[in-house]
């Protein structure tokens, strides 16, 4: 489904701007129905990769395919076709949450942005079906993101992600920070949300011995390369 | 052995702009020298409170009862200037991210000296080297090169390492480790805990987790949860043949035991309840007496339990 | 590139705009150039003296080669001839920017240092009314006009105490001894140094004590507390050298203000300065002067800028070793 070609980025470091390989011709690719994870110690770019999928960023080499149409190249920047079908859950939801703005309405405000919804009544109804499919109950659309714990926040953004019905999601070191509990429901929401709708997901950890328990396949990302990793 | 902190009946209330809030409950445990206990709770449970509240760190909303005795001495009934005089040489925190707890604006040299400084030692000379014999004990090659950077050019596992460098200054009699696996790998995260039990091993290791796997380095594992003690007692007894509801749900949520849940709303943080059992709403077994009495304590195989469910 | 060529080459950019207005200013204001630049009343002057004037400011030439001369000019040193004060405007800032840094330097050095101490001190403070009764206070000052504050410092320290002079840099007598004559101008200084710096103090102490305030939150603060490290060193070391860049810019832009903007308190003290020249010039419309002021001061401006700019990366570690950025 999507495909991922030889790409390279580089980045400038610093007050001398030194020039530093961060990807170094990767490649990989993600098939439907199919939970593929990269992992990789911190700062080795496994949120740059997430970043040039979900079109952030601009590799600096290399291509990326999605369903066999070009995606992402160094001089094509997204294809607003498509940016619907792949979206990022960004690994810090509550910097992607305005404070002063309630949860319920952030979520409505994607779906009406995009025009999903003709009205505010049913965008609220979505959102409600949508809360239910990340196991929230319906009066958290009420509160505002200071009022919410980790794992709610990480579950609002999955659900803002959702709103678009993307058939690729990224999620990039979603449970990092979540308690066993919260981490557990994060995983089986994903895992049934790829089962319902055949979504694919790009799953981006640090943590090996967890991405082992549920991934098709696994990369590790050093030193800029990225190599398959056997499933144990 | 010689028992290093008996703490009991501790009580921390926060006033808030409505009125007061429990945060922690009657919590009770005892640690002896050598030995290590397990915290275990999930984030807001107030286990961060309890750590604070032994360094007389608590925020300024927030008032302790109870006794923490340490030493002979009640701290929570210390002045803060014979506290800040204990603090960091009887008693060290080990933060849970090293490169989050360290100044960014400061180098790591900077700041061990600052530590070493209280031990009277004001030569150069004798500071540098005493820093890179601390350095090398936590299994660092190049010492020289780790001072003269900042906390934010440290890999994660790297500023770990320097924190517990830190904690090493004074062999401390008490250590409070928060959160020492969050955010790292699990294999790495086993071989720090390992690095943390053998360097420490004169002294009594409270470790602060919300993972209840880290609770296999530990003697002891004292689990809770919103601000009450579900179950406290030896660590294999209780991973192996664990009695509360509350503790059988966090195993089986593990990676290895294939995220099983309870009921979807587990992770819910709960607000203490005056009357009944704290946990009661999320419990898979409640029953009307969960509502309405607070249980006893129960002991089985010198395992304290706090359940109606659990018959002695 | 690095950041600090990024930085240079943006200033000498607005340095050319600066130069590009300040000449064609005078020209596409409404009203005769010659007029405006010689200060001249169109009924008093004749026609001989117009032509005279025109060709001696080069206003009957092309645009372009008047803006030739102008260039060679002002990179002489040559910024124009005040008709008004019949001198070379050159020559009239010459006596006046050493006064005018008299009062700037340490006002500004006074306000930074006074404004981090407190900052620091009641941002940190567990005395919440001790806080609270200071920065009430700050806010209140801040709230009242520079003239009035200025006013009110001369009536009730000069005029009905008599503790200091009224006005001006010296008294009339000189005293001749080097160390009397540092004590008499030292004297003479004290209430408009207090004056610029009890204008310039409300923002910087606002905004360091609310820097620190927020960083009392911060984990390091928290696990400095836990090593047992003493609260002057927490808020001396640890917590200012956090608060030091955005300070620093702050200080960087509040130059400019007290360079020009001690204008008031340069009248009122009757000071000359940079600040009461551009004050004249602009009431008897003294265009070559006014030009040369604005001049100079976007000049220091760019300077302070810059500087501000090395400053900050030197102080800030983050700055210097940097994280990724995206290019």
């Amino acid at each position: 489904m999507l495909k991922v070609e030889n790409i390279s980025k580089d980045f400038k470091v610093g007050f001398r701007k030194k020039t530093e390989k961060i990807l170094d011709d990767i490649s990989f690719y993600i098939k439907p129905k199919e939970v593929v994870s990269i992992t990789g110690n911190s700062g080795s770019g496994k949120s740059t990769i997430a970043r040039i999928i979900s079109g952030t960023i601009k590799p600096d080499q290399g291509n990326i395919f999605y369903r066999g149409n070009l995606l992402i190249s160094p001089n094509q920047s997204f294809s607003t076709e498509y940016r619907k079908d792949i979206q990022l859950i960004p690994q810090q939801p509550f910097l992607s949450l305005d404070p002063k703005q309630k949860v319920g309405d952030a979520i409505a405000e994607t779906i009406l942005a995009h025009g999903l919804s003709p009205s505010k009544k049913e965008a609220a109804q979505q959102v409600n079906a949508l809360l239910e499919q990340v196991w929230l109950p319906c009066q958290l659309a009420n509160r505002y993101p200071s009022q919410i714990s980790g794992g709610q926040a990480q579950r609002i953004v999955i659900a803002k992600a959702l709103a678009l019905n993307p058939k690729l999601l990224i999620a990039d070191e979603s449970t990092s920070m979540l308690d066993i509990l919260a981490q557990a429901q994060i995983i089986q929401i994903l895992l049934n949300l790829m089962t319902k709708y055949g979504l694919s997901i790009l799953f981006i950890s640090h943590d090996k011995p967890l991405v082992q328990a549920f991934s098709n396949r696994i990369y590790h990302l050093s030193e800029g390369k990225l190599i398959l990793q056997n499933k144990e | 052995m010689k028992k290093i902190l008996s703490i009991t009946g501790l009580t921390i209330d926060s006033q808030l702009m409505h009125g007061s809030h429990r945060i922690v409950n009657d919590l009770s445990f005892e640690l002896e020298q050598g030995e290590t206990l397990a915290i275990v709770g999930e984030s807001g449970c107030g286990k961060t409170m309890t750590a604070l509240s032994i360094f007389g760190l608590l925020p300024e909303n927030c008032t302790a009862s109870g006794t923490v005795t340490f030493d002979d001495c009640n701290l929570l009934s210390l002045r803060e200037k014979e506290l800040s005089r204990m603090r960091g040489i009887d008693f060290v925190l080990i933060p849970q991210s090293g490169a989050d707890f360290l100044n960014p604006g400061l180098k790591v040299r900077t700041q061990i000296y600052e530590t070493l400084k209280r031990t009277g030692i004001k030569d150069k000379r004798i500071l540098e080297k005493t820093a890179c014999d601390l350095l090398n004990s936590v299994s660092f090659q190049n010492p020289d090169s780790i001072m003269n950077k900042y906390p934010f050019q440290l890999s994660g596992g790297m500023a770990q390492r320097v924190v517990l460098a830190m904690g090493l200054t004074f062999s401390p009699k008490l250590v409070i480790s928060d959160e020492p696996t969050r955010g790292i790998d699990s294999n790495t995260s086993m071989a720090y805990l390992k690095e943390l039990t053998s360097v420490f091993s004169d002294s009594g290791i409270v470790i602060i987790t919300h993972d209840i796997s880290v609770a296999d380095y530990c003697k002891n594992i004292f689990i809770m949860y919103a601000g009450e003690c579900m179950e406290y007692g030896d660590c294999t007894r209780i991973l192996n043949n664990p009695s509360h509801p509350y503790t059988k749900s966090l195993i089986a949520a593990l990676p290895i035991n294939g995220f099983s849940l309870n009921s979807r709303k587990a992770s819910i943080p709960q607000d203490f309840l005056n009357t009944g059992c704290t946990f009661y709403p999320h419990c898979p077994q409640s029953t009307k007496k969960c509502q309405t009495d607070k249980p006893e304590k129960q002991i089985i195989d010198q395992t304290k339990v706090w359940c109606h469910h659990v018959k002695s | 590139m690095s950041d600090i060529t990024k930085k240079i080459i943006s200033s000498i950019l607005c340095l050319a705009a600066i130069i590009i207005i300040n000449f064609f200013l005078p020209r596409l204001m409404p009203g005769d150039p010659v007029l405006m630049l010689t200060g001249q009343n169109e009924e008093s002057i004749s026609a001989a003296q117009y032509q005279s004037f025109e060709e001696k400011l080069g206003i009957n030439y092309p645009v372009s080669i008047q803006f030739k001369n102008y260039l060679v000019n002002l990179f002489s040193g040559d910024l124009g001839y005040s008709y008004h004060y019949n001198d070379t405007v050159a020559n009239l800032m010459k006596n006046r920017i050493p006064n005018t840094l008299q009062l700037a330097i340490p006002s500004i050095l006074l306000a930074s240092i006074l404004g981090m101490f407190l900052g620091c001190t009641m941002g940190y403070t567990k005395k919440q009314r001790l806080d609270k009764s200071v920065t009430t206070a700050f806010i209140i000052i801040n709230a009242i006009p520079s003239f009035l504050l200025a006013m009110v410092i001369v009536t009730f320290f000069a005029f009905k105490l008599r503790l200091f002079p009224l006005g001006g840099l010296n008294s009339i007598v000189v005293p001749h001894h080097a160390i009397l004559a540092f004590g008499d101008r030292i004297k003479h200084l004290i209430l408009p140094i207090s004056t610029i710096v009890l204008l310039s103090l409300p923002p910087k102490y606002m905004m360091v004590r609310n820097t620190v305030k927020s960083a009392t939150k911060e984990k390091y603060v928290l696990y400095a507390k836990a090593r047992g490290i003493s609260s002057f060193r927490i808020k001396f070391v640890h917590i200012f050298k956090n608060v030091c860049p955005p300070f620093i810019t702050l200080v960087g832009l509040n130059l400019a203000f007290v360079i020009s903007g001690s204008m008031i308190t340069e009248i009122i003290f009757s000071i000359n300065g940079m600040g009461e020249l551009l004050y004249e010039a602009a009431i008897y419309r003294d265009f070559p002067t006014l030009q040369g002021c604005f001049f100079i001061i976007s000049i220091i401006v760019i300077l302070a800028n810059i500087l501000t700019d090395i400053t900050c990366v030197m102080v800030d570690p983050k700055q210097r070793f940097g994280f990724y950025e995206s290019n």
